[in-house]
């Protein structure tokens, strides 16, 4: 094994860029509450909501160094990340049977934190809601209907976000919705 | 902005904002390349893994250079400190994921016999000095680049699903210090043999 040295300790990790840091800032700043709010349509348990945003953000910050603007806008990507993010969540849980090893080696949350974390978890209930009731949908028209409808991102995004075509994106808006209206479940 | 929220964001300059800047040197040997953290580096070890983010309230009181310095002291530790594993390891999950290690370079050929076994278009290419070889960069879709994560301590994962036809997936692996570092790339084609320091190419 090679000595540690100055030159390598360089090497291997330095400062981050401060205009980088700066334009991760403003995301992070402009995206938390909807990515939060994500994952608070998707648990009412505040532990997770914290964890899934964190993790939400650490791969954003680690990607965002070589994210190319050429790609569109932010906003998706970090919604593809977030979309990532609770699907090895959701396959972590289901491989755990226990609660114990499900919260085993997650973050502690101060009082404080905890209770802001349920004021945004209620704030979400409407979200829930319109997520219980996409339930018969494929899980990826769910997906496309509330990213579009709930969170708000234009179609276009959402396609980005969901890594379908902006086309394909409006056919399953349009065949979910049609879905929904018939049923009598949502006025979308 | 919420205590939750400030909180956060404290942590994630004092333990990731390097990842911004990371690996030093690599972003001018592989300017664009996307860069995944190696395993054994503070952004691969338990230690500072997402899922314990906030297990630690500080607050950022260092300069980040400072900071830097200690992080990559620890993380050098660290490394020193583990049991040598294989070479490499490509293990497939269920869902068609790719999960895939390169520890030594060497384990760059059977990992890369391993990915074409497997039918997949992901290849692992290393980075060397005076290699010649060439290869025509193809835009990434980011819900491809999202799928690229990095694997605690274990790698990287890939959605190979996600590589459109036509294209190679290149995993870049270059060494730094006694670690191999991961970035990825998408690449027209079949993926060049090898990735040169600095080629425009490259990133």
């Amino acid at each position: 094994m090679a000595p540690l040295t100055a030159e390598r300790s360089k090497q291997i990790l330095a400062p981050p860029d401060p205009a980088l840091l700066e334009q991760f800032e403003r995301l992070y700043r402009s995206q938390f509450d909807a990515i939060a709010a994500y994952f608070a349509r998707r648990s009412r348990d505040p532990q997770v909501v914290a964890d899934l945003t964190a993790d939400t953000f650490v791969e954003a910050m680690r990607s965002f160094g070589s994210y190319d603007p050429a790609r569109g806008p932010l906003r998706p990507w970090l919604f593809a990340i977030a979309h990532n993010v609770y699907a090895k969540h959701s396959e972590r849980a289901a491989r755990r049977h226990d609660a114990a090893s499900r919260h085993a080696g997650r973050r502690s949350l101060d009082p404080d934190e905890t209770d802001e974390l349920e004021q945004r978890i209620d704030a979400a209930e409407r979200g829930r809601e319109i997520r219980q009731a996409l339930a018969r949908l494929s899980p990826l028209d769910r997906e496309a209907v509330e990213l579009v409808d709930v969170a708000e991102l234009t179609p276009k995004e959402a396609a980005v976000a969901l890594g379908v075509s902006s086309g394909g994106l409006r056919v399953r808006l349009s065949r979910a919705r049609a879905k929904l209206r018939k049923d009598g479940q949502l006025d979308v | 902005m919420s205590r939750f929220q400030e909180r956060l964001w404290d942590e994630l300059v004092c333990d990731h904002a390097t990842a911004l800047a990371y690996p030093a040197g690599s972003r001018d040997l592989l300017p664009g390349l996307t860069i995944v953290e190696p395993r054994g580096t503070a952004l691969g070890t338990g230690a500072l893994r997402p899922g314990r983010l906030l297990r630690r309230p500080r607050r950022l009181v260092a300069g980040l250079v400072a900071l830097a310095a200690v992080v990559a002291t620890v993380s050098i530790l660290t490394t020193t400190g583990t049991t040598p594993s294989a070479a490499y390891a490509v293990t497939q999950k269920p869902d068609g994921a790719l999960d895939i290690s390169i520890n030594e370079l060497t384990g760059v050929v059977g990992a890369n016999a391993q990915l074409a076994k497997l039918g997949v278009s992901v290849r692992v290419v290393p980075v060397q000095a005076g290699c010649t070889a060439a290869g025509a960069i193809a835009p990434m879709a980011p819900s491809l680049a999202a799928t690229v994560a990095h694997i605690e301590g274990e790698g990287v994962t890939v959605q190979p699903g996600l590589v459109p036809p036509g294209d190679t997936l290149v995993l870049a692996a270059k060494q730094i210090g006694a670690i191999v570092g991961l970035g990825y790339k998408l690449y027209r084609g079949t993926a060049p043999a090898c990735l040169p320091p600095g080629d425009s190419h490259a990133g």
